[in-house]
């Protein structure tokens, strides 16, 4: 009986099924497993560049540019963005050592093509903590939780999700409206019965009567508790441990996640640019390097599909390239931009893709200018990449200069972009901005807590639709 | 309670207290921070701190924002003084505002405004010399752990044992309870929590490799296989030692009660026999496994640093504690651009209570700096922080931006950037050769060092980072949280005064926080979370706590695997493991981290590590409930009050019988259980309250069952746990270890076999329950391993 069904039962028969991680009468009668929809967030360590992503510039014109690129060459449109496309030796593509990992152009006209990308982001900050906290809960000045938390949080409290929230991201401050899980890799067969020793063992350690009454009384336990709690920290603290109790039901969901065997590479092949075929394909220790750049995307999709999890947070890093500048930054960009190909690919073999809200960050740009050793700095102007159901993907936008400064955007229409000046009356687009707009479209403002944790009071800006 | 040498009370000034409208004493600190700084300067701080763009251009009126430690007595004292300036009889303070005495951020507040008013008031109170004080003592409004509860929780979480009935006594005086708090910490466990403490502040414990000590030319045999005599055991046993090198020195200091202040400042290295070797410094000891512990001081002795043409030389390295060690170094890396700047926000976060990261919370806006040459120095956006950072950075020049641990005295440090030195104390020129050794004693003579200090081991302790400063002067219990951080923010400023007053020692800071409320508040107001920030127990343990606290009231850890290792780091504590530390994957479910991709603890209960802890809880209570079992009733942790053979009703012949109390049984069974809840769970029950009812029929209700099946089962039911649980080895006794093979096996002092049909003496294996007893405990001892209050403290 899988779990589906044991609940099904339970809904039919009113009866209180007893599973070894705790007590179904817990769950709601008309439960079922979360089938979505599915947050993840995907956050560029560091501060990524843009301009040699999805806001591509040249060297601006004149004896004192205020931009400079010695990579790009050309830039071309796809779907309105801006996508570097030449270097002086030959096609853009994004490569480590001499490998070519990733085509960006092919990236946004094929399974990139729904993403939306808003350009001339303002992060308000030159810090990697402000810059993270921003782009990770809306705000850089005060710490709300992770915009992945709180849809966590949301999806927790009307379904036992054991893992609902996957922290593997820089910012994963909850507002304890949820836990923070961390994936237990060989350990799931343990969890998923742990009164017995071994999970191959004929007999558990204790009775199955005990096991009962066992947690029978933990949950009296923590109830009697939880009413005597008057101090924030026992507060806090205990409430984890009751919604834990809730989402324990669905801890040998883990198996299946955990058991299953990683995917065929040539399931992906037909989704791989051409020119990269050769390295992301090609097997490094019995495994095809793009379904090994994928692995740890792969669980948390994996625990988005068992119902295991609802959202989680994932961060590469290698962009803080203050130094070698137009190596490093393409070869973390590489890799990164080869993880959300994935994500998207796998998403769609899993039959999750319609469900799945992508967001795709980083800490802040890079300055238009190469520093003395080659790098660049910290630079508060930076993109945003988006997708999901609601998202009106396959365009950009938002807008920078030639010397990647932000333009505004109209207040009513954000497709029109308008000086950086206050009299033209436009509006520059913030974190906030963002994570307004997604709260709106993750169902957020219906939740009792989100009051708790308000955003800044910019105007809204329609970015998404 | 015994008396309190670090109260709250003692937090304010001299003054006289002053009555608010509603009757509550505000002090000046208070009205500063919660009306002052908090609301009415709320536009005034980002230019006015220091490195914004009003200092910038020379304005004397300097707010230090709440990111600077003792932010509170510094603006108040800079703002005392600056309200004297007056012109035309008008205080200057209160004119800038207005937009005039050609203020350049213009006007800022309405003279007619609350917040104006607000300033007013606090201008003229300061003009007056006006220094309000209130006694803050029970200002948070809690009620504490008892003497003996907050000696339970002392025990448990710095000595990782449990209290004897001689120290429950002995700790009942002020002065008995400071000796025996002190005692905890000279005990071997708390070595553990001291480097788990500043290695959760530092991050070192990444594993750095042995060949980074190819710079020496000393040992080539310790990373080179290559050469004669190179081992994996010895390149693995040099691995760990200069990993492990920065966590040994604080450990060095404090076990030889050096002043804390020589974990930035010591001009020795603390070296075992494997870094001695590495480094080709003396030891007194053989380069051998057994003595991976035996880690020395080594007075300076200069090191041979190849340089970088291949060319070998005698360059004297300096050494400033934990700074210059490898593993530092290594972890926090320089580079041509970032110029050692990750260095120094390390050294200002742990050592001088300064978040430069959180200087940057203001929104800035680097789009403005395109024609800004230098803008690290020369732009306010950029300058508020590089002003702090850049001086200190440099102290660490000399250091390579390649092999990050090799010193070159020659190497110039950057033209553009601000010149070595620390609180605009630039560093003398003959210093830039021992860069380090300048920048170390300056910083443990900074106050903040102090304040440093007590935050990292504030977080050990108590559970949570230190207060922030809230932010959002609109939400809910706004004063009541400022007041709360205030509180809080001034227990750390003295906590920090009284440890360095005292020649830095860190044990009477450890017992200054035991004592604080913020170790001990165990309720308050439930409609004031606001002033009760950051207080109560029910602490999430960490992995390494919740493996302590098994150990010391069980007397076992939690593992899985019958055989265990030989560790050399481990032998202080008969070479016992527990898998929820030692296991990397346990670890980090659990809320751990590797120091290196996870360097977050987890501070809330998730329904795996739920599922973990039935686990742990499960296994521990398996083995334990029956090694108990084998001891005499003296000598045992669990069950002093009980024997197997106490059961509550007798074993029946048949089924067909009905059950007979046995009488005196069922009381003894309870103090059990009440024992049970005070040495597991730090809780006191009454033998007849609704808990130890709850649990006795949780012990009846096993008892039964198992009964009930013995009879039902033809060959009976007296295994215990399918075998799991039988109890064979003497626990207490440490494994020796035989060599086999070249292999360290461990060899398990046996308990004696137990004949068949024989009674049961202490000391035999114990493979059968015939009372139905053991497993009846097993089932409470369970229950309350998994309870909240043995997973929480």
């Amino acid at each position: 009986m899988n779990r589906r069904d044991i609940l099904k039962l339970t809904g039919v028969t009113g009866i209180s099924v007893f599973l070894p991680w705790g007590l179904s009468s817990q769950a709601h009668a008309d439960e079922a497993t979360w089938g979505g929809p599915y947050f993840l967030h995907m956050h560029a360590a560091g501060g990524w560049d843009p301009t040699l992503l999805c806001d591509g510039k040249l060297t601006e014109a004149g004896a004192s540019p205020r931009y400079q690129n010695r990579l790009v060459t050309a830039v071309g449109d796809v779907n309105g963005i801006p996508i570097p496309t030449q270097t002086a030796a030959g096609k853009y593509l994004l490569r480590v050592g001499n490998n070519a990992v990733e085509d960006p152009e092919h990236f946004f006209r094929t399974i990139g093509s729904k993403m939306l990308v808003i350009n001339g982001v303002d992060t308000r900050t030159n810090s990697h903590e402000t810059g993270v906290q921003a782009l990770g809960g809306g705000n850089g000045e005060i710490e709300l939780p992770a915009l992945a938390a709180l849809f966590a949080g949301m999806v927790a409290k009307q379904r036992d999700v054991p893992m609902a929230f996957v922290a593997s991201g820089v910012y994963n401050r909850t507002g304890d409206v949820v836990g923070a899980s961390r994936f237990p890799g060989d350990k799931v067969p343990l969890l998923a019965d742990p009164f017995k020793f071994n999970a191959n063992d004929m007999n558990p350690m204790i009775s199955p009567l005990a096991s009962r009454r066992i947690l029978e009384l933990r949950d009296a336990r923590i109830a009697a508790i939880q009413g005597a709690a008057s101090l924030p920290r026992n507060k806090r603290t205990v409430n984890a441990l009751r919604d834990a109790t809730r989402g324990g039901g669905a801890v040998s969901l883990l198996q299946a996640v955990a058991s299953e065997p990683a995917p065929a590479i040539d399931a992906f092949r037909a989704g791989l640019s051409p020119d990269t075929q050769a390295y992301l394909t090609a097997v490094a220790n019995n495994t095809p390097n793009f379904v090994n750049l994928g692995r740890p995307l792969e669980t948390i999709l994996r625990c988005f599909r068992e119902g295991v999890s609802a959202s989680a947070t994932y961060a590469a890093g290698g962009f803080d390239t203050h130094s070698n500048h137009d190596t490093a930054q393409p070869q973390a960009q590489a890799n990164f931009l080869a993880q959300i190909r994935y994500v998207l690919l796998r998403a769609q073999q899993m039959g999750i893709a319609d469900k799945l809200y992508l967001l795709v960050t980083s800490d802040f740009g890079r300055t238009p200018l190469y520093n003395t050793g080659n790098g660049k700095d910290h630079w508060n102007v930076t993109s945003v990449m988006v997708s999901g159901p609601g998202v009106r993907g396959g365009r950009a936008v938002g807008k920078t200069d030639e010397g990647h400064k932000v333009y505004r955007v109209d207040k009513n229409d954000v497709s029109k972009t308008l000086p950086d000046t206050e009299s033209s009356g436009g509006s520059r687009i913030y974190a906030s901005h963002i994570h307004r707009e997604l709260r709106r479209v993750l169902n957020l403002p219906a939740t009792d807590f989100i009051g708790q944790f308000p955003l800044p009071t910019e105007d809204p800006l329609n970015l998404l639709t | 309670m015994v008396g309190m040498t670090l109260g709250l009370g003692l937090a304010c000034g001299n003054g006289d207290d002053s009555s608010s409208s509603d009757g509550s004493c505000v002090s000046t600190r208070e009205f500063y921070t919660t009306q002052v700084y908090g609301r009415a300067l709320s536009q005034c701080r980002s230019c006015h701190t220091p490195g914004g763009s009003a200092i910038e251009e020379g304005a004397k009126f300097i707010i230090y924002r709440e990111t600077y430690p003792d932010f509170v007595s510094v603006n108040v004292a800079g703002m005392r003084d600056y309200s004297k300036l007056e012109v035309d009889g008008k205080p200057v303070l209160l004119q800038k505002p207005l937009g005039k005495r050609n203020h350049g951020g213009g006007t800022v507040l309405d003279s007619q405004s609350e917040d104006f008013k607000i300033l007013s008031k606090f201008v003229t109170d300061l003009r007056a010399g006006t220094n309000t004080t209130c006694n803050d003592e029970g200002a948070l409004g809690v009620e504490e752990l008892g003497t003996n509860e907050t000696i339970r929780k002392a025990a448990l979480v710095l000595a990782g044992r449990y209290p004897t009935d001689e120290e429950f006594k002995s700790g009942s005086t002020p002065e008995g309870f400071d000796a025996l708090v002190t005692s905890f910490t000279r005990e071997e466990p708390f070595y553990d929590v001291l480097r788990e403490a500043w290695n959760d502040a530092l991050l070192t414990d990444r594993a750095l490799d042995a060949g980074v000590g190819s710079i020496y030319g000393q040992a080539p045999e310790l990373y080179d296989d290559r050469y004669p005599g190179y081992t994996p055991e010895n390149r693995s046993l040099t691995t760990r030692s200069i990993t492990e090198e920065p966590m040994r020195f604080v450990e060095y200091v404090v076990r030889n009660d050096r002043p804390f202040s020589e974990v930035v400042s010591g001009g020795y290295l603390v070296a075992n026999p494997f870094t001695a070797k590495l480094y080709g410094v003396p030891h007194t000891q053989a380069m051998i496994a057994d003595n991976l512990l035996e880690w020395e001081r080594v007075d300076f002795a200069p090191a041979q640093v190849q340089t970088r043409n291949g060319a070998s030389k005698l360059v004297p390295v300096p050494v400033a504690g934990v700074l210059t060690t490898a593993s530092f170094l290594n972890r926090w890396e320089t580079t041509p651009t970032n110029k050692g700047r990750k260095r120094a926000r390390v050294l200002l976060k742990s050592f001088l209570a300064t978040d430069i990261l959180k200087f940057g919370t203001r929104p800035v806006d680097s789009t403005a700096l395109t024609s800004v040459q230098n803008p690290e120095s020369n732009s306010a956006e950029c300058s508020v922080c590089h002003t702090v950072v850049d001086p200190i950075a440099g102290g660490f020049r000399g250091f390579d931006e390649g092999r990050l641990q090799q010193f070159n005295p020659d190497d110039k440090w950057h033209d553009d950037m601000l010149p070595p030195g620390i609180n605009s104390v630039q560093m003398p020129p003959t210093n830039y050769t021992n860069a380090s050794m300048w920048m170390g004693p300056q910083i443990a003579a900074d106050p903040r060092f102090g304040i440093a200090v007590a935050q990292v081991m504030y977080q050990a302790l108590v559970g949570d980072e230190p207060l922030t400063f809230p932010t959002d002067n609109a939400a809910a219990g706004y004063q009541d949280k400022v007041k709360a951080f205030t509180l809080q923010s001034d227990w750390l400023v003295q906590a920090g005064q009284d440890f360095m007053r005292n020649n830095y020692d860190l044990r009477r800071l450890v017992v200054n926080i035991v004592k604080s409320p913020y170790f001990r508040a165990r309720s308050g107001d439930v409609d004031r979370d606001a002033i009760h920030s950051g207080l109560g127990q029910g602490r999430l343990l960490t992995p390494e706590m919740l493996a302590r606290k098994t150990k010391a009231t069980t007397g076992l850890y939690f593992f899985t695997g019958e055989q265990i290792a030989y560790d050399p780091t481990r032998k202080r504590d008969g070479f016992l493991r527990n898998e929820i530390v030692s296991d990397t994957n346990w670890r980090l479910l659990y809320g751990g981290i590797d120091s290196n991709e996870t360097t977050k603890r987890l501070e809330l209960m998730t329904p795996v590590m739920l599922a973990a802890s039935q686990y742990f809880a499960s296994v521990t209570a398996c083995r334990a409930t029956s090694f108990d079992f084998t001891k005499p009733a003296a000598d045992r942790r669990l069950f002093k009050q009980v024997e197997m053979s106490t059961v509550p009703f007798s074993p029946r012949a048949n089924k067909t019988l009905e059950l007979v109390a046995v009488p005196g049984n069922e009381a003894k069974i309870r103090e059990n259980i009440q024992y049970l809840f005070f040495r597991l769970l730090g809780e006191d029950v009454a033998t007849d309250s609704d808990t130890v009812n709850q649990t006795y029929q949780l012990f009846v209700d096993v008892w039964k069952d198992f009964e009930q099946t013995n009879l039902d089962t033809p060959r009976g039911a007296t295994s215990l746990g399918g075998g799991r649980c039988n109890a064979t080895i003497d626990y207490d006794k440490p494994a020796t270890f035989m060599n086999v093979n070249g292999q360290a096996r461990p060899v398990y002092t046996q308990l004696q076999p137990r004949p068949d049909k024989a009674d049961y003496t202490p000391g035999m294996v114990l493979d059968r329950d015939e009372n139905f007893t053991v497993r009846s405990w097993q089932a409470v001892v369970s229950f309350m391993l998994m309870d909240y209050r043995f997973t929480h403290e």
